[in-house]
């Protein structure tokens, strides 16, 4: 897995006093984020850094992107900026298809759709990080409406509706209330509520939980249902069990679901009330515990 | 393809409030702290420059710290979310216990997939999902100065999409 990193042990401790300062731009195709429908499509990236000190040079000790999309003839530091100056570079990326798309977007070890691109700039005090993303989207068209574990997360009246129509079988656990559904959305990753840590498949189990309960409720409000049918029992029999790798991977089927048909509208008579993150986290009421299990 | 134009978020992770270790007393970090000690670091995350956002909330996944050597230091969490709309003063997200024969330090944040965000007149969900934001810093850094800052502009981080929803793209800097 790829990080934003930067090594500041060299950092001075008095570095602010005719500080160096810089700023760093990394966009395609002209902005942070483009959404990819039409296959075959060219990314064109552009890098730049540049000296925010009014009356000073800068000195650039390192530029590096972590897509390398300008290498090798990128920037060559150390360099220094005048006042005033930047620096640029820009590359093309000609993308062929959704799965070349998909697969660019796995490079970094993450099983999402997001080709991310983070440019970080070093001063002598300091850093800065910025970032593009091309998100990848599928050219065929959505079996119907959805909405991301995102959404269900920020919607309190629509959860409820989602559980007025029976408790959400999680094998480990009964979703009978909104504060359930807001307890597992906004769940803390790294620890049960007793204050126990979570980890390994507990954690695997609680992400492939929010997908599943989103695409629930998804299948039960919006009246689309994934084209694997065998999917919610296959991701029920995977919570039941041991095996992180096997939740996650029925974690990406769900999420893949859910984010389907988000570009579609709602249907008609279904109404989600407002988004309230503030009113859904204080809602919220974990109902994970440690060691639990599935009924035999 | 559609491009979306920029929102923005402001992360800062500090190290700060430097204690030592619970063998010893409670001295404020500073130029008196013995460099032998281990010492107990407050890592802080918090947003500046939130701009219309009046509730811009992060749940935090994971935070990591490791040595150069590989050893990775028990971080002791203090919440799960913070509100970087709220948060000019930094929220203590977290403790790690820093031994005095470390050399390096790496310091991992992992967010959570989705968060919330609301103004005045609107509010939905953030999409959290992203690299790690991760810097590497020397433990003199960390014990010895009272604050290591890491921010994201606010104006240029969160992301709008087409279908509504905002994505997080940290737009974040460090300073000692």
């Amino acid at each position: 897995m790829r990080t934003i990193a930067t090594t500041v042990a060299v950092f001075l401790w008095a570095g602010t006093a005719g500080a160096h300062e810089l700023r760093c731009v990394d966009t395609v195709n002209g902005g942070a984020l483009v959404e990819v429908t039409g296959y075959p499509t060219t990314l064109s990236y552009v890098l730049v850094v540049a000296n925010v000190v009014p009356n000073a040079d800068s000195v650039v000790l390192g530029a590096s992107d972590t897509r390398d999309v300008c290498s090798p003839s990128g920037f060559q530091v150390p360099f220094t900026l005048g006042v005033g100056a930047s620096e640029q570079h820009s590359h093309d990326i000609v993308v062929n298809s959704y799965a070349e798309c998909r697969a660019m977007a796995e490079q970094d070890g993450r099983p999402d759709d997001f080709i991310d691109n983070v440019f970080t700039v070093t001063w002598d005090s300091g850093r800065q990080t910025c970032a593009s993303r091309v998100l990848c989207l599928p050219p065929t068209p959505a079996r119907g409406p959805t909405r991301q574990a995102g959404f269900w997360q920020n919607h309190v009246s629509a959860v409820q509706q989602c559980v007025d129509a029976g408790a959400v079988d999680l094998g480990f656990a009964q979703i009978a209330t909104a504060a359930d559904a807001m307890g597992l959305l906004w769940a803390s990753a790294a620890s049960f509520p007793d204050g126990s840590a979570r980890g390994g498949a507990d954690l695997a189990r609680l992400l492939l939980a929010r997908q599943t309960l989103a695409g629930e409720c998804n299948v039960r409000l919006l009246g689309t249902a994934p084209a694997a049918a065998t999917l919610p029992g296959d991701a029920l029999a995977a919570m039941c069990g041991p095996y992180p790798g096997l939740m996650d991977s029925m974690q990406v089927q769900w999420a893949a679901f859910n984010a389907s048909g988000e570009a579609l509208a709602l249907p008609a008579g279904f109404d989600p009330g407002a988004a309230s993150p503030s009113q859904s986290q204080s809602l919220a009421a974990d109902p994970t515990r440690p060691g639990q299990a599935c009924a035999p | 393809m559609t491009r979306i134009g920029f929102i923005s978020a402001t992360l800062v992770m500090a190290a700060a409030g430097c204690e030592r270790g619970a063998a010893t007393k409670k001295p404020s970090a500073g130029p008196d702290t013995p460099v032998d000690a281990t010492v107990r670091v407050a890592l802080r995350i918090a947003g500046t420059d939130s701009g219309a956002f009046r509730s811009v909330l992060v749940p935090i996944r994971a935070i990591t710290v490791t040595t150069s050597d590989g050893r990775r230091l028990a971080v002791q969490r203090t919440r799960s979310v913070v509100d970087l709309a709220t948060s000019d003063t930094s929220s203590v997200v977290g403790y790690v216990e820093v031994p005095a024969d470390v050399g390096a330090l790496r310091t991992t944040v992992v967010l959570d997939d989705w968060g919330g965000y609301e103004t005045a007149s609107e509010a939905g969900a953030i999409d959290l999902r992203g690299p790690p934001i991760a810097f590497d810093v020397a433990r003199e850094l960390m014990v010895a100065r009272a604050k290591a800052v890491v921010t994201i502009d606010v104006t240029r981080s969160l992301v709008a999409r087409s279908t509504g929803s905002l994505m997080l793209m940290p737009q974040s800097g460090v300073r000692f």
